[in-house]
């Protein structure tokens, strides 16, 4: 967006049946929601992109740093919104209590349209 | 200038990018460091023999399998859990746990009989069968067989009656004398000692029909030659014993249907900007 700041959309993907925090575990907070973190630059805003196509974003209004995901539904996926500031490599882990543990490392760097 | 994900992207990725979710590990059946057990379900075990089996799998599979009590029962019996999981792919706590019981009310007895054939089907399938090997690769299962040893021993080795405890097995004094769980409501001279006699004439007191009956052979159209009969225990809908294979199997498969499908998650593509 500018330099060294950097908009991210990065899509969680489950594709089994079931969620991976149920609404009952949400609505009776049972335990705690999954978590995405960014490690290797600065996070200055996250969120949950509620429509790619109008690209509206439900953003965390405290601790950019550790964003709260309220699961991702049974054969669906949540695109997490990151606004970064920094260079070069970061790595985006994703903790789930039911879903395991998934990380994944980037470049920030203009992708091709 | 801004850039938004078509819908359709997500769907395109599911099969290709979940498989890189986990690390690449060497999938072949697992070979046993001993003998491990090979249980036969067309008969229940009682408690010792269930006891033997978790510790047979431990010693045959110890990197794989652990064997713990989580405590003791009213009567001082082991509460014994076994956790599974694949060590190659994390440690046991990292992964998502998936935790099957059985036996919890005392004359279900079958549910442990399940419970651990569950456990034998996955030793047993591990590498061969692509689901099996993923399920164990992912997750951590915890198998309890025996939430009640005490209701479960009492049920092999007393006789049922109406008053078989369902619920855990705690000291009663039934009979108000002072004593709890001295003699049952069905030992009838006090001795301590509950006889078929005894067990039947409480039965016939009770008008409940009597429970133990005689063995016979019977030919089932579909399995054969079969005996039928001693102690009915049928309270707890429990299956004969030549019935059982197909319960428990079919049980096992409801519980692994749903592991199967516990949350698998996999990152899409990034978008940068």
């Amino acid at each position: 967006m500018d330099r060294d700041l950097w908009r991210v959309h990065l899509p969680v993907l489950n594709d089994r049946g079931i969620p991976s925090v149920t609404a009952c575990a949400r609505e009776n907070k049972i335990h705690r929601m999954d978590l995405a973190t960014v490690a290797g630059a600065k996070v200055i805003a996250c969120g949950i992109v509620n429509d790619p196509w109008l690209d509206q974003v439900d953003l965390q209004e405290h601790r950019p740093q550790r964003l709260e995901v309220g699961g991702v539904g049974g054969y669906d996926t949540e695109i997490l919104f990151f606004l970064i500031e920094g260079k070069g490599e970061i790595t985006v882990s994703y903790d789930s209590l039911k879903g395991g543990k998934i990380a994944t490392t980037f470049k920030l760097e203009e992708m091709a349209p | 200038m801004t850039r938004t994900l078509p819908r359709s992207f997500s769907l395109a990725c599911l099969v290709s990018l979940a498989l890189l979710a986990l690390p690449a590990v060497a999938t072949a059946p697992l070979k046993p460091a001993k003998a491990a057990p090979e249980p036969v379900f067309n008969r229940l075990h009682d408690y010792q023999e269930i006891s033997e089996m978790l510790h047979g799998y431990a010693a045959a599979f110890p990197e794989w399998v652990s064997l713990e009590s989580i405590g003791k029962s009213g009567e001082g019996r082991d509460i014994w859990v076994v956790t599974l999981t694949n060590p190659k792919t994390g440690d046991a706590l990292s992964k998502p746990g998936i935790y099957i019981d059985g036996n919890t009310h005392a004359n279900e007895v079958q549910g442990g009989e399940s419970t651990i054939y569950t456990l034998d089907f996955l030793l047993k399938n591990y590498g061969t069968l692509e689901r099996v090997t993923e399920l164990v690769d992912r997750l951590t299962f915890y198998f309890l067989p025996m939430v009640n040893p005490d209701g479960r021993h009492r049920w092999f080795h007393q006789p049922a009656t109406a008053n078989f405890p369902r619920t855990v097995v705690v000291p009663i004094d039934d009979d108000r004398d002072g004593l709890a769980d001295e003699d049952g409501y069905d030992n009838l001279d006090g001795d301590g000692e509950t006889t078929p006699e005894e067990s039947n004439a409480f039965d016939d007191l009770l008008t409940l029909g009597r429970q133990q009956v005689e063995w016979k052979e019977v030919d089932h159209p579909q399995y054969g030659k079969i005996e039928v009969g001693g102690n009915r225990h049928d309270v707890g809908r429990v299956p004969e014993g030549w019935m059982l294979n197909e319960e428990v199997h079919r049980n096992s498969l409801f519980v692994l249907h749903h592991a199967y499908h516990l949350p698998r998650l996999s990152f899409g593509e990034p978008v940068v900007r």
